[in-house]
């Protein structure tokens, strides 16, 4: 019995069609589900709670560094000149939520000195943001 | 004058440039995105309620974050019973309010803390306040 050859591609590159679905797919899921921010340029790390709600959408992102550092969507500021920046900010898109990254060991006084010159720019509720607890 | 004849068929495009390109956009992503677990608990930015001086009445917790630990009624308390405190004291009264007096050396995870228990305990009324220089 003679069984019929199986048919010979020509282009050898149709061997790899299934690894471009695939990297392609792994492309997409990196693209959809990860976030890409602009990271401050000192380390923080988040305090842990149990509870805590989703968090919003382009929210406008200021971190507060272990040491007091302060940064404005991922360029350092004072606190003087990060007033200024949120209230022209605020003007531009009202109500845009804002969100606070303050480092786990970073001082309280630092943090409501923050929150303070936050209010002043007209900021009523802040967003602080926590990691889960057990998530690292 | 002879013009050449078109080629019969054209050529696949190759697709190897391609997949070189797919691969690093691919690298690229898989670096710079982040996968944390972020959540967000949302208070109210201290207004003018910090300076006020707050009345005492009986539905009002006062729970101070020190450097050290956590302070209710001039008693230094550990973790577990200030929680203890904050349960009895939601469940004891109609208005609960609370307020969280941070002293300044205080790190910011107690605080979040805090405010984490009376999210769980039904706790809406709280404030952050900065702890007056004596």
């Amino acid at each position: 019995m003679k069984l019929p050859l199986p048919p010979s591609h020509k282009d050898p590159e149709e061997h790899i069609l299934p690894l471009i679905n695939i990297v392609f797919l792994l492309l997409i899921f990196f693209m959809v589900a990860g976030t890409l921010t602009a990271p401050p340029p000192f380390s923080v790390e988040l305090p842990a709670s149990e509870r805590g709600g989703e968090v919003a959408t382009e929210p406008l992102r200021i971190h507060l560094g272990r040491s007091g550092e302060i940064a404005l969507e991922g360029r350092e500021e004072g606190l003087t000149e990060l007033e200024e920046a949120v209230a022209k900010l605020l003007e531009e898109s009202p109500g845009r939520p804002v969100q606070v990254q303050a480092d786990r060991q970073a001082r309280a006084d630092a943090l409501l000195d923050l929150m303070d010159a936050l209010r002043a720019a007209g900021v009523e509720r802040i967003d602080l943001v926590t990691q889960r607890e057990g998530a690292r | 004058m002879q013009l050449e004849e078109p080629l019969r068929r054209r050529r696949r495009l190759s697709l190897t440039p391609l997949i070189d390109v797919v691969f690093i956009l691919l690298i690229f992503f898989m670096l710079a995105s982040t996968f944390t677990t972020e959540q967000i608990l949302t208070v109210e930015a201290p207004g003018e309620r910090v300076s006020a001086p707050s009345e005492e009445s009986p539905a009002l917790l006062r729970v101070q974050v020190a450097g050290s630990g956590f302070i209710i009624d001039e008693t230094p308390l550990s973790g577990t019973e200030v929680r203890e405190r904050l349960e009895r004291f939601a469940a004891e009264e109609d208005e609960p309010r609370l307020q969280i007096v941070a002293h300044a050396d205080a790190p910011v995870q107690p605080i979040v803390q805090v405010i984490d228990w009376s999210a769980a305990l039904g706790l809406d009324d709280v404030a952050l306040l900065r702890q007056e220089a004596p």
